[in-house]
């Protein structure tokens, strides 16, 4: 285990750590409006200043983290829980209900991911939870395509005929017998889609179509932030920096998990 | 509902369903839509009455010159890096290359292009920080304006490029035709550019097709930093007044270009490598 890595998964769990303990690091409010204490640059009563209605931008920070956090775990496991089982039915059976599942997810891939979101939020209205919803649908091919690929190289082994000989359902076969040996490349995809999960929530709250005020985000923080460059930097800069490091250490941590279960990959 | 406002009369409510087919069954308006589409057709935006067509076209001048822009900043950013990293590896350049390469992944476009911004229009003072003219109006200022929002777009495909370039390369190095060439005697030069990154281009081009699709993505985000009047705004701005005809016009044009461009790139590779014969 390299330094970069351990680095990643010690940044990594302090910024879970204090986003879900936020009450106790943060001495506000995160929704209290503090009547002539607008634009107050960072300062040791404020960390990270505060924004246009006097309210604690670090505190604001911690608790998006809840929201951002939450919103790219719970798109990757609701687009895993539908993606996976896709893939592995998929792959399984073949034939037919293959070309069906898997035409299906081309055309969801046919659409650039942040434009897909897009259209969903269009479709459902802006709120956190549309945006999430959007983030799992757009997330549900590539875990589709991940697991086919590797049920695949897998239902060819001996274990599967064995398994199948003694008479175990094709349920108990994909399920039990298959996907465990298929739970490598399937975790490497987990964490390059909290990373993108994460990534694409900010950006559609960025642009006003996730999380709504006065509730904060990382990226809806952005959003209210951008309009006060001039007079606040750090109203914009700190959720940014924050949204920078979580996909900054999910980047390192997947590669790492890729390296360790395929090392002929050079980098 | 919304069009007709909060106290509109149910008559009126009835009188613009109509008028925009809502009372037909879901199917019968989807085919409608798509047959009128295929007659070119696209439907007139229902908040200026505007043609769907024509405010595309307008827009999209603008969303293809900062895309190619993009594309131009991240070819130039990951061509050197990419060979140079691959090439005198445990140097100075490889070190900043994988700098780049995390970060340029892990920097969300729109903190990138408030970080542009802040630095280069606020505090430095040197460039302008948003909106666009035409280059035949004023070319210096045309450019100006263009530099921000191009390299916020095209970082990420760069660090993206860069890492893939990087990767074939050192893959291409150790392989035995490579190992020919040198034997043959010939330069390094003339075997890194005549066999090694002729060989990595073929991967390379097929990223590049793939990262089309995150430039239509970062184009809304990047238009919307920068007040640039392309598609991505159209978009947004479609979204937030719920002008279906228009959004639905602009994503068909957008799709339509991504699965073009990746088509043009399946072409290419016949090109690139005599191998392949379609």
């Amino acid at each position: 285990m390299n330094i970069k890595f351990k680095l990643s998964i010690i940044l990594l769990l302090i910024i879970v750590l204090i986003s879900i303990f936020a009450p106790v690091f943060s001495n506000y409010n995160p929704l209290e409006i503090q009547k002539g204490k607008q634009f107050l640059p960072p300062s040791m009563i404020h960390y990270f200043g505060t924004d246009e209605f006097g309210r604690d931008v670090f505190s604001r920070t911690l608790y998006a983290g809840r929201i951002s956090l939450l919103a790219g775990l719970v798109a990757v496991i609701v687009s895993a829980l539908v993606g996976v089982p896709l893939g592995l039915i998929s792959g399984y059976y073949g034939k037919i209900i293959d070309t069906c599942i898997m035409r299906t997810m081309d055309s969801l891939l046919a659409f650039p991911a942040l434009l897909l979101a897009l259209s969903i939020v269009a479709v459902l209205g802006p709120s956190s939870l549309n945006a999430m919803i959007a983030v799992s649908i757009v997330s549900i091919p590539n875990f589709a395509r991940i697991s086919r690929a590797s049920i695949l190289t897998q239902k060819e082994k001996d274990y599967v005929d064995a398994a199948v000989s003694i008479g175990a359902s094709d349920k108990r076969v994909i399920f039990f017998t298959i996907l465990p040996n298929c739970i490598g490349p399937i975790l490497v995809q987990i964490t390059i889609a909290v990373a993108f999960a994460i990534l694409v929530e900010a950006a559609l709250s960025f642009l006003g179509l996730g999380t709504q005020p006065p509730d904060a985000s990382w990226g809806a923080m952005l959003f209210s932030g951008r309009g006060y460059l001039r007079v606040a930097w750090w109203y914009a800069f700190f959720p940014g920096l924050f949204i920078t490091l979580v996909i900054l250490t999910l980047n390192i941590i997947s590669e790492e998990i890729r390296d360790k279960l395929d090392p002929t990959t050079v980098t | 509902m919304i069009l007709a406002g909060p106290d509109a009369l149910p008559e009126q409510i009835e009188v613009i369903t109509k008028e925009l087919g809502l009372d037909k069954p879901i199917i019968s308006q989807y085919f409608i839509w798509i047959s009128n589409i295929l007659m070119g057709d696209f439907g007139k935006s229902i908040i200026n009455g505007y043609p769907v067509f024509k405010l595309i076209s307008l827009k999209f001048v603008a969303t293809l010159e900062l895309a190619i822009s993009g594309l131009i900043i991240s070819l130039l950013i990951a061509f050197p890096l990419g060979i140079l990293s691959a090439i005198k590896r445990n140097g100075i350049i490889e070190k900043f290359t994988t700098i780049f390469t995390a970060l340029g992944q892990a920097i969300p476009t729109f903190w990138l292009g408030i970080l542009l911004v802040l630095v280069f229009s606020i505090k430095l003072r040197w460039l302008p920080p948003s909106g666009r003219i035409e280059f035949t109006e004023n070319p210096e200022l045309a450019f100006k304006l263009i530099i921000l929002p191009a390299f916020t777009l095209g970082v990420y495909t760069a660090s993206v490029l860069t890492r893939f370039l990087k990767t074939s390369v050192l893959e291409i190095l150790t392989l035995d035709y490579v190992l020919t060439a040198r034997a043959k005697g010939l330069s390094e030069w003339i075997v890194i550019i005549r066999h090694v990154i002729k060989n990595a281009l073929i991967p390379f081009v097929t990223v590049l097709g793939l990262q089309f699709g995150a430039f239509l993505g970062g184009s809304v985000v990047t238009e919307s930093i920068f007040d640039w009047p392309g598609l991505g705004r159209l978009m947004l701005q479609s979204i937030h007044t719920r002008d279906y005809p228009v959004l639905q016009g602009t994503i068909l044009v957008v799709v339509f270009g991504f699965v073009i461009v990746n088509l043009i790139i399946d072409l290419l590779y016949s090109f690139l490598d005599p191998k392949i014969r379609y």
